[in-house]
């Protein structure tokens, strides 16, 4: 039975996807092989389907995206930075300080600490005291070793101040 | 982590990495804003903020998903309860053809052509803008179940699979409205494009 033109017609979408099976393929093919019409209308839906696939791409305003990635990053919990209390256990100790807890222990002897029940406690005030201290101490070594390093100045050029390195008379 | 699938992302955002839902955003964004941009008729505020409620959805519920689904069927199947929603809560279409999912569709396509915009003036070459124009109103006024299973296949480039995923029907439902679709288009915009009609 030959196809006539509404057939083929409520056909074409199918066809133009490739989805219509082998033998009802076949007799579009060859109606539109005979049908310039039809042929016509194809093209067209072809064309359609170029236009629609062209369609301009619509972008969120900046605003819109930014709000959105901050509320993202509101909902995510942030590591293990809560507000340590008042005693710190020799753990808290070491995430406060930021290092690992083998490391304390070779500081274990002058940072402020207090036992209770076997376990070795910390009260946070001190130390930030002792943090305090080791702070002063880095400073002022560094200003020695910095002293140390200049060379003999010209006292003509210092205006008669001397600077000495260590161990020069 | 570009070569990460959306899933491995998802399941990392779970776990607290945030940058890999900084990733999953900038994938999807676009062409999540582009589906809502068409299914609520081009109207770029209510588009905005609907995007920005679907994902603000998505994070707070990320623990819910599960990686058994695939993630941009997963999103777009909440993306689209929430337009369809979101266009019943607001009674979006009045001033518009109001059509029910329960009508017959081949009604609804003379309701549809009548309501149409007047075809092309019959230049055989429209402006690319006004080609555009024409066929994002001819969309916008499709019957709802026609327009977002066209939107989803045409335009956003969803097989008919991944549409059956997303609208919860059997892929050959998803083939015929399709191409309904389609042919409605055809039968107001056929003159833009030269082809003969009869």
């Amino acid at each position: 039975m030959i196809m006539n033109c509404t057939e083929c017609r409520d056909l074409l979408s199918e066809y133009l996807d490739e989805e219509l099976s082998g033998p009802v393929a076949a007799e579009v093919r060859q109606h539109l092989c005979a049908c310039e019409r039809c042929q016509k209308d194809l093209t067209a839906m072809g064309r359609m389907a170029a236009a629609i696939k062209a369609l301009p791409e619509h972008v969120p305003n900046a605003g819109t995206i930014l709000r959105i990635s901050q509320i993202a990053h509101k909902s995510v919990a942030p590591p293990q930075e809560a507000a340590f209390g008042p005693v710190l256990t020799l753990e808290n100790l070491a995430a406060y300080l930021r290092v690992d807890p083998d490391s304390l222990d070779a500081y274990l002897d002058e940072i402020p600490s207090f036992e209770i029940g076997g376990k070795l406690l910390f009260r946070k005030q001190s130390v930030e005291e002792w943090i305090e201290r080791r702070e002063r101490t880095s400073v002022a070594q560094r200003v020695d070793l910095d002293r140390s390093r200049k060379p003999f100045v010209d006292p003509i050029d210092r205006g008669g101040v001397v600077w000495q390195t260590s161990g020069e008379n | 982590m570009s070569d990460i699938s959306d899933e491995e992302l998802m399941m990392m955002f779970q776990c607290g990495n945030v940058h890999a839902f900084e990733l999953l955003f900038e994938r999807h964004r676009t062409h999540l804003f582009n589906f809502i941009y068409r299914m609520l008729d081009r109207n770029r505020q209510d588009s905005e903020d609907l995007l920005q409620e679907i994902f603000v959805k998505l994070i707070k519920a990320k623990d819910l998903y599960e990686p058994k689904a695939k993630f941009s069927t997963w999103l777009f199947t909440v993306a689209r309860n929430h337009c369809l929603n979101f266009v019943k809560s607001r009674r979006y279409l009045e001033g518009r053809v109001t059509v029910s999912l329960d009508e017959d569709p081949e009604e609804d396509k003379e309701r549809l052509i009548e309501s149409l915009p007047a075809k092309s003036s019959g230049s055989s070459e429209p402006e690319r803008r006004e080609v555009t124009d024409m066929i994002e109103r001819a969309i916008s006024q499709m019957p709802p179940n026609y327009k977002e299973t066209f939107i989803l296949h045409a335009v956003q480039g969803f097989s008919h699979e991944e549409i059956g995923d997303i609208l919860k029907m059997n892929v050959a439902t998803v083939r015929t409205t399709y191409h309904r679709a389609r042919r409605l288009l055809m039968d107001q915009l056929g003159e833009t494009f030269p082809g003969e009609r009869g």
